[in-house]
C-alpha cells in the first residue's frame, strides 16, 4: 500500500515535472510549469521555482499554451479523431460529428464537450472529411535536429527556418506512406525555394536528391515533380502537377503550401492557401524515403523562410474534404464529393440508416433527395437574419483543430468550465486544449 | 571583519545619482528574474536568504508576494541608481581567478592603504574594503573613472550601418548573431591601456572584420581606426590613423582556425607611442605591433562587421582596463633571471617612470615610498600601477557565490548571505564579510558554478 502510494506520488510528480505549459504576459513575463487552475482572474501554476503554486494575474495574458506532455491521458496523437468540423457564424469551429438535424437545430456530438444542440441560424457550415490526422511533425522549434551541409546557410529565428543563400537543410521526419505536408513559406523579395520530399537521407546525396518528390515554389508558380532514381532510363524529372498561380500577392509575401502524398495509390494533391491547385498521379513506383529537405534558391540578397511545418498522416477520409464555396446565402447548400451542389433546404439526417443520408429539398426536384454521408463534402446553412457576432473574453484553440470563444473560464485538473456566447455553459476535456488567448 | 556602509568622507565631491531629472527613476523599472527554463518574471526583489535559497519577490504579474527558490535562477537584473563619484584618483584592483575560471573580479575605489598583506579601497558602495594582497592580481590607478563594457545584453546602445538592427542582427542569450553583411557598432570609451576581447562562432568559415578607434559607427568603412580582418585561415590588422600614413600592421596565417567553429579573440592595446599592442586568438599570440601613437585617435566606436551572409555569433564582448603587460610566453618565462630582479615592488607612474620600492604609508592622497635612493613621496593620482605578488594563489569557489555586475562595468564574486531592497550582504575570501549598496549593481548572476546551467545561461554552440 505504502509502495503504491509512493509510486503514485512519484508518477504525479513526474507528470507535473513533464508538463510544460507556457504563459506569456503583455509585460514580457514568461512562465513555464503546469497550469493547475484558472479562475477568478488568476492562473495557478505549479513550477519548480516555487513550493506553492504561483498565482499569475491573467489580466495581461497574451497566451497560455498547454503542453502536449499530458501523461494522465492519451497523447495528442492518440486523441479521438473526428472527420467533420462545424463552423459557427461567429468564426468558431468545432470538430465532431453530426448526429441529428431538425428544422431548428443540429445535434453535434463531440468527444471533448459532449453533445451540442446548436440552432441552425448560428451555423455557417459543416465540413466533412476533415479528420485531424496523426501528427508526425510540428515545428520548427529550433535548428537542433536539422542537418545542414557544410555551408550552414540556414538559421532558426522567430519560429522559422530562414536562409538567404543557396543551401539545403533537412531532417528525417519518418514520413509514413501517406502523409500531408503543410508549411508557411515567406520571402523578402520573391519566393524561390524547393522542397524535396521522400528522400532517402536528410542530406543531398552525391547525385542530388534523386528518387523523391520535388515541390518547386517560385514567382512563376508551383510545380510538383517526380525525381527519378539514379540510373533509371528516361528523363530525370516527371512533372505531376503544375500551377502558374503565383504564391502570395502584392500585399503579402507569404503563402500556405500543402502537399498530400498517397504513396500507396500514387496520388498527390497540391493546395496553395487552402485552394486545391491540382492532383497528380505518379506513374512510377513511389519513392520510399522518409526524409525531407528544404533547398533555398536565394542568391544571397533576400531571405526565404519556412515556418509552421506540419506533417500529418493522411488517411482516406480526408480525401473527401473539398473547399467548395457557399453558393447562396438564403438557401442551404450541400456539396458532394464529385463537385455537385444541392441548394434548397436540408431537411434531416438519418444516422441510423445504412447510408446515413442527409435529405435535401431542392428547387429542381419535387421530391427530397437523399445524399449518403460518405458523399457529403460540405454543408452550408441559410444565412438568416443577421445575428450579432458574439465573442467571448478568451479564445480556446483545440489540439485536434478548431477554436472556441469563451468567457468565465474555470480550469480544473481535468475539465475546463466556461460559457460560450451562443452554446452556453460548456465543460471541455482538458486534454483537447492547445492554448488560451485573450480576445482583442 | 565586518565592514559597515561608511559615508565616503574622503571623496572630493559628493556622490550623485547618475540619472537625469527628466529620466524615469531607474528604481521604478522592475527587476527581471531569468530562470534556466526560460521563465522570466519582472518585479521588485524584497529579500534573498541564500542558505534557504529563497527569494521573496513582489511582481505585478503575481498575486501578493511570492516566495521563489533560487536553485535554477540564472540572474536578477537591478535598476537602482548608481552614484557617480568624482575623486582625485580611481584605483582598480583586479582579483585573481577562481579555479580554472576565466572571469576576473575587479573592485574600484579610492586607494587608502597598501601594505605587505592588504590593500584598502574606500568605496561608495561598501565602505572600506580591505583586500588580501595575495589574492589581488593587479592594482591600477586612473585619473578618470575607468570604463568597461561587457555584453552584449541586447540591442540598446548598438547601431547598424544598415539602419535597422533587428533586420540584420538577432540578440539572445547575451549573444548577437548576424543575419546579413551589415555591421553593428557601439561607442565605448577605450582606456589608454585596454583589452578588447570577444568570442566568435561561425558555421562555415570565419569571415568578418572588427573595427576599433573608429570615428563613425554608422559606416562599416569609417574614415579612421583599426580594422582586424579574419578570412578563413588568414588574419590581418590594418591601421588608418588621422594625418598619418596607413599601415598594414599584421598579416598572419591562422590555419588552426580551419577546423574550428569558434575562437576567443583578445586585442591588447597600449595607446602610448612606445606601447606594445597584440592580438591573441585562443590565448596564442598572433602578432604584435609597437611604435604607433594611438592617442591621436578620437573615435571610440567598436564595430563587428560580417563579410558574408553566413551567420556569425559574437559573445563575451568585453572592453576593460589592461595592465599593459602581455601574457607571458613560455619561452619568456624560461628567460627570466631572478637575480636581476630588484628588491621591492614595481610602481609605474603616469609619466612612464618606474620606481622600485615599497609603500611606507598613504596619507591624504600621497604615497610615501621607500626606495634604494631614499624615501620618495608620490601623489596617488600620479601613479598608474603597482606590481603585486606573483605568488600563485586563487580564490575558492563557494557554494552560494553570486556574480554581481557593476553598473560601471566589471563584477565581483560574493558568497551571498542575504539581500534586501537596499543591501547585499556577503563574504569573499578576498575581503571577508561586507555589505554592499545594491544600487551599485546592474545584475546579479546566481548558481555561477553550476556548469549544467551554462547552456541556459550562455546558449549552446548549436543555438543559432
Amino acid at each position: 500500500m505504502r509502495t503504491s502510494l509512493i509510486a503514485g506520488l512519484t508518477m504525479a510528480f513526474l507528470s507535473i515535472s513533464q508538463a510544460n505549459d507556457q504563459i506569456s504576459l503583455k509585460n514580457g513575463d514568461l512562465f513555464f510549469g503546469k497550469v493547475i487552475a484558472l479562475k477568478g482572474g488568476l492562473i495557478e501554476l505549479q513550477t519548480p521555482h516555487s513550493e506553492a503554486p504561483l498565482k499569475i494575474l491573467n489580466k495581461d495574458l497574451i497566451k497560455l499554451n498547454f503542453s502536449a506532455d499530458y501523461s494522465e491521458k492519451e497523447t495528442p496523437d492518440e486523441l479521438p479523431k473526428n472527420s467533420q468540423e462545424l463552423y459557427l457564424r461567429n468564426g468558431d469551429s468545432i470538430p465532431g460529428e453530426v448526429v441529428g438535424l431538425t428544422p431548428t437545430h443540429l445535434s453535434f456530438q463531440t468527444w471533448f464537450a459532449g453533445l451540442l444542440e446548436i440552432p441552425r441560424e448560428q451555423i455557417d457550415s459543416v465540413f466533412f472529411g476533415v479528420t485531424p490526422q496523426r501528427n508526425i511533425f510540428r515545428g520548427p522549434i529550433g535548428i537542433e535536429g536539422w542537418s545542414q551541409e557544410n555551408n550552414g546557410r540556414w538559421r532558426y529565428e522567430d519560429g522559422a527556418l530562414t536562409s538567404r543563400d543557396k543551401g539545403f537543410i533537412g531532417r528525417d521526419l519518418k514520413l509514413p506512406e501517406n502523409f500531408i505536408f503543410g508549411a508557411e513559406i515567406s520571402w523578402e523579395s520573391s519566393p524561390n525555394i524547393r522542397i524535396h520530399l521522400c528522400t532517402d537521407g536528410e542530406k543531398p546525396q552525391s547525385d542530388g536528391t534523386s528518387n523523391s518528390y520535388l515541390l518547386n515554389l517560385n514567382s512563376g508558380g508551383v510545380q510538383v515533380r517526380r525525381v527519378m532514381p539514379t540510373g533509371s532510363s528516361g528523363p530525370k524529372f516527371k512533372t505531376l502537377i503544375t500551377s502558374t498561380q503565383a504564391p502570395g500577392n502584392k500585399n503579402s509575401n507569404t503563402c500556405q503550401l500543402e502537399l498530400r502524398v498517397d504513396r500507396v495509390s500514387k496520388i498527390l494533391q497540391l493546395y496553395l492557401d487552402g485552394e486545391k491547385l491540382g492532383q497528380g498521379i505518379d506513374p512510377t513506383d513511389s519513392p520510399k524515403g522518409s526524409a525531407i529537405l528544404f533547398e533555398s534558391m536565394s542568391s544571397g540578397s533576400s531571405d526565404n523562410s519556412i515556418r509552421n511545418i506540419i506533417v500529418n498522416e493522411w488517411d482516406t477520409t480526408t480525401q473527401l474534404l473539398r473547399r467548395e464555396p457557399r453558393a447562396e446565402d438564403d438557401l442551404d447548400t450541400l456539396s458532394v464529393d464529385d463537385g455537385d451542389r444541392f441548394s434548397g433546404k436540408i431537411l434531416s439526417y438519418s444516422p441510423a440508416g445504412p447510408t446515413k443520408p442527409f435529405t435535401v429539398q431542392t428547387l429542381l426536384s419535387p421530391n427530397p433527395i437523399s445524399i449518403p454521408l460518405e458523399n457529403c463534402a460540405v454543408m452550408y446553412f441559410t444565412k438568416g437574419a443577421d445575428i450579432p457576432k458574439s465573442k467571448g473574453q478568451y479564445h480556446l484553440a483545440l489540439r485536434t483543430g478548431g477554436k472556441l470563444s469563451l468567457s468565465g473560464i474555470q480550469l480544473g485538473p481535468n475539465k475546463l468550465k466556461a460559457k460560450h456566447p451562443w452554446l452556453g455553459e460548456l465543460e471541455i476535456d482538458r486534454v483537447v486544449m492547445l492554448s488560451i488567448s485573450k480576445s482583442e | 571583519m565586518k565592514k559597515l556602509l561608511l559615508t565616503p568622507t574622503l571623496f572630493l565631491v559628493s556622490a550623485i545619482p547618475s540619472f537625469g531629472e527628466n529620466e524615469k527613476a531607474p528604481k521604478e523599472r522592475p527587476s527581471v528574474l531569468t530562470f534556466s527554463d526560460k521563465s522570466r518574471i519582472s518585479g521588485i526583489p524584497k529579500s534573498v536568504e541564500a542558505e534557504k535559497k529563497q527569494l521573496v519577490f513582489d511582481s505585478s504579474s503575481l498575486e501578493g508576494l511570492s516566495v521563489l527558490n533560487t536553485k535554477r535562477l540564472l540572474e536578477m537584473t537591478l535598476n537602482g541608481a548608481p552614484k557617480k563619484i568624482e575623486a582625485d584618483h580611481y584605483a582598480l584592483a583586479t582579483i585573481k581567478g577562481h579555479f580554472r575560471d576565466s572571469h576576473r573580479d575587479t573592485i574600484r575605489g579610492r586607494l587608502t592603504n597598501l601594505d605587505d598583506k592588504t590593500i584598502t579601497l574606500e568605496t561608495w558602495y561598501a565602505g572600506n574594503l580591505t583586500l588580501r594582497r595575495s589574492l589581488v592580481h593587479s592594482l591600477d590607478i586612473f585619473n578618470q573613472s575607468p570604463s568597461f563594457y561587457n555584453g552584449p545584453d541586447g540591442p540598446e546602445g548598438w547601431i547598424s550601418a544598415g539602419g535597422n538592427i533587428e533586420k540584420y542582427w538577432t540578440f539572445k542569450n547575451r549573444t548577437m548573431i548576424s543575419k546579413a553583411r551589415s555591421g553593428i557598432a557601439r561607442e565605448v570609451t577605450i582606456p589608454d591601456k585596454a583589452k578588447i576581447s570577444f568570442t566568435a562562432n561561425w558555421k562555415s568559415s570565419p569571415y568578418f572584420r572588427i573595427l576599433f578607434f573608429s570615428d563613425d559607427g554608422s559606416d562599416d568603412y569609417p574614415g579612421t581606426g583599426y580594422s582586424l580582418n579574419v578570412q578563413r585561415t588568414y588574419m590581418s590588422v590594418y591601421r588608418n590613423a588621422p594625418n598619418d600614413r596607413n599601415n598594414d600592421i599584421i598579416s598572419e596565417s591562422i590555419r588552426n582556425m580551419l577546423e574550428a567553429e569558434t575562437a576567443e579573440f583578445t586585442i591588447y592595446l597600449d595607446r602610448s607611442k612606445d606601447g606594445t599592442n597584440a592580438v591573441h586568438i585562443d590565448g596564442k599570440e598572433i602578432g604584435t605591433w609597437t611604435g604607433v601613437d594611438d592617442t591621436k585617435f578620437k573615435g571610440n566606436w567598436i564595430h563587428f562587421v560580417p563579410q558574408n551572409t553566413s551567420p556569425i555569433k559574437f559573445s563575451n564582448i568585453s572592453v576593460s582596463q589592461w595592465d599593459g603587460i602581455l601574457p607571458a610566453k613560455p619561452e619568456d618565462e624560461e628567460k627570466e633571471d631572478p637575480e636581476e630582479k630588484l628588491e621591492g615592488q614595481e610602481i609605474r607612474l603616469a609619466n612612464g617612470d618606474v620606481i622600485i620600492g615599497s609603500v611606507k604609508s598613504i596619507d591624504e592622497g600621497q604615497v610615501s615610498l621607500s626606495t634604494s635612493f631614499g624615501d620618495v613621496g608620490v601623489p596617488i593620482k600620479l601613479m598608474r600601477s603597482v606590481a603585486l605578488s606573483e605568488e600563485i594563489d586563487e580564490v575558492r569557489m563557494e557554494k552560494n557565490d553570486v556574480r554581481c555586475w557593476f553598473h560601471e562595468g566589471g563584477y565581483i564574486t560574493v558568497k551571498l548571505k542575504s539581500l534586501d531592497e537596499k543591501t547585499l550582504r556577503g563574504y569573499s575570501q578576498v575581503w571577508g564579510d561586507a555589505e554592499f549598496d545594491i544600487n551599485a549593481f546592474s545584475r546579479i548572476e546566481f548558481n555561477i558554478w553550476r556548469p549544467e546551467l551554462d547552456t541556459a545561461r550562455y546558449g549552446s554552440s548549436t543555438d543559432w
